[in-house]
C-alpha cells in the first residue's frame, strides 16, 4: 500500500481488487485425500484446465490447491462466485453437452488423484465460502476419514447393470411352476367365457411369479458379486423400463481391490451365465464415489 | 455418461460448513460438522445415448 505525504495509507487499486476478489471467491471441492500427495499428482490433474469443468472460469481457471489439516488434504480450486450464480449455472447445465463437460471436469480431477493414491471423491457441484470452513470440517472428521481412506487404498469402483429378458424368465417360471403350468393348460382348453377369467388369473399369477423370479435373480447376482468384492451397494433403478422385452433388474456398485480384479471378472461371468435371458453390463474402474461416505448417523 | 452422472451427482463426500451454494436441482442436507451422504434427486437422464461409450457387456469365453 502506498503512503501519502501526510502518512495515511492508501490502498492501491491492485490491492483493492485482490481484496474484493477474495471476498467474492469461493472454494470448489473435488475430494479429500491424505496429506502430502506428490506435486506431480496436482500437475497432472490440472494439465488441461480449460476443460469446461464447473470450476473453470471463462477467463481461465485457478490452479488446484491443497488445503491441509491434520493428516488430510482437501483438493480444491479457488473459483469466482460470480460464475456460480443460479442463472449462470442453469445456463451452463441446460444443454446435454454442457452438463457432460462439467461433470467430466469434476471427475477428471478426482481420477487424477485416484490414479496415485486413495481419494474420497466429493459430491459434484459444492462450493465453500471460506477455506477455514473446509479446514475446520476436516479437523473434526480426521479420525474417521483417515481409516476410510486407508480402506480405499488400491481399490476401484465398478458399476454393474443386470438385464433380464422378461419372456425368457416368464417361460422358466411356467416350466418350474406346476400350478401355473396347469392353469395355462386349463386356459387353452377352456370355453370362451371361462377362458376370460382364467386368462386374468393366469396373467396375474404369472406376472407376480415373474417379478419374484427377477428379484431372486437380482439378489443371487448381488450376493455372488459382493462375495468377490470388498463391499457392494445396490442403487435404485427407478421405474422399470422395458426396452425391447428387456428390463434392468439390478444396478449396483462394487468396491474392488485392484489385485482382485480377475476374481471379480470371474464372478461377473458366472452372473451373466447364471440363467438364460440374463445380460450384464459393467463400467469402470471409477474412483470410489459410492464408498466415500463414513457416517450417516443423524445428528442428535 | 449415465454411470458417471450416477456417481458424481448421487454420491461423494459433502463436508458440512459454510457451503455457499449447490448446483441447481441438488438438495443437500447438513448434519453439523460431520461428513455424511445426502441422497439427492437424480438429474434427468440426458445422456442415455452415450451410456454405451463407458460400458462393456460381460461376455464369457
Amino acid at each position: 500500500m502506498a503512503t501519502t505525504a501526510a502518512g495515511t495509507s492508501i490502498e492501491s487499486a491492485a490491492d483493492h481488487a485482490e481484496r474484493v476478489g477474495e471476498e467474492s471467491s469461493g472454494w470448489y471441492l473435488y475430494g479429500i485425500t491424505r496429506r502430502g500427495p506428490p506435486a506431480t499428482v496436482l500437475m497432472e490433474a490440472q494439465a488441461d484446465p480449460a476443460d469446461g469443468g464447473v470450476a473453470d472460469a471463462p477467463g481461465g481457471a485457478a490452479s488446484l490447491e491443497l488445503l491441509e489439516c491434520g493428516g488430510l488434504a482437501a483438493v480444491v480450486r479457488r473459483v469466482r462466485m460470480a460464475d456460480f450464480t443460479p442463472a449462470v449455472l442453469q445456463e451452463r447445465l441446460r444443454s446435454a453437452a454442457g452438463l457432460e463437460a462439467i461433470v467430466r471436469g469434476h471427475n477428471r480431477v478426482v481420477e487424477a488423484v485416484h490414479a496415485h493414491q486413495a481419494i474420497l471423491p466429493a459430491r459434484f457441484g459444492v462450493v465453500y465460502a471460506h477455506a477455514r470452513d473446509i479446514q475446520s470440517a476436516l479437523r473434526s472428521v480426521c479420525d474417521s476419514l483417515l481409516p476410510q481412506l486407508h480402506r480405499l487404498e488400491g481399490c476401484d469402483e465398478w458399476a454393474i447393470h443386470l438385464y433380464a429378458r422378461r419372456a425368457v424368465v416368464r417361460e422358466r417360471v411356467v416350466a418350474g411352476n406346476p400350478a401355473i403350468a396347469r392353469l395355462r393348460e386349463e386356459f387353452t382348453a377352456a370355453s370362451p367365457g371361462r377362458a376370460y377369467f382364467l386368462e386374468r388369473q393366469l396373467r396375474e399369477e404369472l406376472e407376480g411369479a415373474t417379478r419374484q423370479a427377477m428379484v431372486t435373480l437380482a439378489q443371487g447376482a448381488f450376493d455372488c458379486l459382493t462375495a468377490a468384492a470388498i463391499a457392494g451397494q445396490v442403487n435404485p433403478i427407478g421405474p422399470a423400463v422395458d426396452s425391447a422385452g428387456e428390463v434392468e433388474i439390478l444396478r449396483a456398485a462394487f468396491l474392488i481391490a485392484r489385485e482382485d480384479a480377475e476374481r471379480f471378472d470371474a464372478a461377473l461371468c458366472s452372473v451373466a451365465d447364471a440363467s438364460e435371458g440374463l445380460r450384464c453390463e459393467c463400467s469402470g474402474p471409477w474412483p470410489p464415489y459410492s464408498f466415500a461416505v463414513v457416517d450417516t448417523e443423524p445428528a442428535q | 455418461m449415465l454411470d458417471l452422472l450416477d456417481r458424481v451427482i448421487d454420491h461423494g463426500v459433502v463436508l458440512a460448513g459454510d457451503v455457499t451454494l449447490s448446483v441447481a436441482g441438488v438438495d443437500l442436507v447438513y448434519l453439523g460438522l460431520r461428513v455424511m451422504l445426502a441422497p439427492v434427486e437424480r438429474l434427468p437422464e440426458l445422456m442415455s445415448h452415450s451410456a454405451s461409450e463407458e460400458r462393456r457387456e460381460v461376455v464369457c469365453a
